[in-house]
């Protein structure tokens, strides 16, 4: 997990303009609460530069750029400090893409990225019972094409006409299985009734 | 305030750089305004890395693309008589059959005493990876199959095949008649001490349809 340490700073100054909102009062606590928070948006950086390395330095570029913000009290909606880190660490992710185009090629490479993401942190914001959930929920799932159109969706990026007119499935049908899913991923990770074998999984 | 009908489709493409200059900015302020759509975005994007986490432990294996079916068309033409003979005899059959290496299903104390040692999941999924899997030193391994929409029918052949050097393909087993389980899945057992490391293929063909739709999906066993 990144982590920001930033108690040398300058205080913040005084917004000039007074319409604008009020410097909250520990922007270095706001902050360390946002990535607690928000570890899917680590995995999504992770997965899209594969280099933790990369990754840490985008998600702290936009920690920085976010505190900066924060603290000259240009962030108009404080309390949702998520939405502008989202939108600055998806904007630094678009920069080095642009700017990087290199692929993932190499086995050691892709073991690097496996390793990575096996630290300590991520277990404290729950990844493994990500895949648990996801795991539980897929075999809930009576109907195979439910399954797959949930796997084509989410992990293949394919588009929901695509997936509907290659299923033979309604819009109505797709938004009700995608809904139904999220709900009972959210309800799985929220109750955490995992099993041993459940998060160990049986491969 | 999400929007079920179209909110779920656009995170997915705000989180896989896929919208456009404009919309991507009407989300983000949108983002900026909305802790329950961040809240939403946050859940799918954990969902999506469970799913990436499944596909690690090869429990979503991917299904090769027709192109990777139609690599192996030059397989000998007598062993494609002879699978086609074997699948004659099963398509004619009302009840589960069985030969080679597979298994439908455990009997209830099974006399052999075989427990499953290994679970490999089959969905299909875009992509033409094989992958990598570990063979247990004994026991079943246990194949589960999801059918898919293009194979959608009451009744299902499994095929397991080892592909030999040059991508000969050869039936190693093969279950008629098989339908879905409770769980949707197809199942299919084998002794490990039958099945050697190597390149191995799963067919799942569909009764009635043709073997050009059939999903085909490729692994390699290791050794642990």
């Amino acid at each position: 997990m990144v982590g920001l340490v930033d108690e040398q700073a300058a205080p913040a100054p005084t917004p000039t303009n007074p319409v604008a909102p009020a410097p909250v009062a520990d922007p270095v606590s706001s902050l360390s609460a946002v990535y607690r928070d928000y570890p899917g948006l680590r995995a999504l950086i992770l997965r899209r530069v594969r280099d933790p390395e990369v990754a840490a330095d985008i998600l702290q570029d936009a920690a920085v750029t976010t505190l900066e913000k924060l603290r000259s009290g240009e962030i108009a909606h404080p309390e949702n400090l998520g939405g502008y880190l989202y939108r600055v660490a998806i904007n630094h992710l678009r920069n080095h893409r642009r700017k990087d185009r290199t692929a993932l090629s190499s086995a050691e490479q892709l073991e690097e990225l496996r390793d990575s993401v096996d630290d300590p942190d991520w277990e404290r914001v729950g990844r493994p019972q990500w895949a648990a959930a996801a795991r539980r929920m897929l075999e809930e799932m009576p109907a195979a094409r439910d399954r797959e159109l949930l796997v084509r969706f989410y992990l293949n990026d394919e588009e929901k006409d695509t997936i509907c007119r290659e299923l033979n499935l309604s819009q109505e049908h797709f938004n009700r299985v995608i809904f139904r899913a999220r709900n009972r991923f959210r309800e799985l990770l929220e109750h955490r009734g995992f099993g041993r074998r459940d998060l160990l999984g049986d491969t | 305030m999400i929007d079920v009908e179209r909110d779920f489709e656009r995170m997915q493409d705000y989180a896989g750089g896929r919208l456009a200059d404009e919309e991507r900015r009407t989300f983000e302020d949108r983002l900026l305004r909305d802790p329950e759509l961040v809240r939403e975005l946050e859940q799918t994007l954990r969902l999506r890395e469970g799913l990436e986490q499944l596909k690690e432990q090869a429990y979503l294996v991917k299904s090769a693309p027709r192109a990777a079916r139609r690599s192996l068309r030059w397989v000998p033409a007598l062993a494609a008589a002879a699978l086609a003979a074997v699948a004659i005899i099963l398509w004619v059959q009302p009840q589960t059959s069985a030969t080679g290496v597979l298994r439908a299903a455990l009997a209830p104390g099974d006399a052999t005493g075989a427990t499953v040692s290994a679970r490999f999941t089959f969905v299909s999924m875009r992509g033409s990876s094989s992958y990598d899997l570990d063979r247990p030193a004994a026991g079943l391994i246990e194949f589960r199959a999801s059918p898919t929409a293009r194979t959608a029918a009451a009744r299902y052949r499994l095929t397991l095949e080892r592909v030999g050097q040059g991508g000969a393909a050869e039936p190693l087993g093969t279950l008629g008649g098989l339908a879905p389980g409770a769980d949707g899945y197809l199942h299919g057992y084998a002794d490990a001490s039958r099945l050697t490391a190597g390149r191995y293929l799963l067919r799942v063909e569909a009764a009635g349809q043709t073997a050009e739709d059939a999903l085909a999906f490729p692994f390699e066993l290791h050794d642990r």
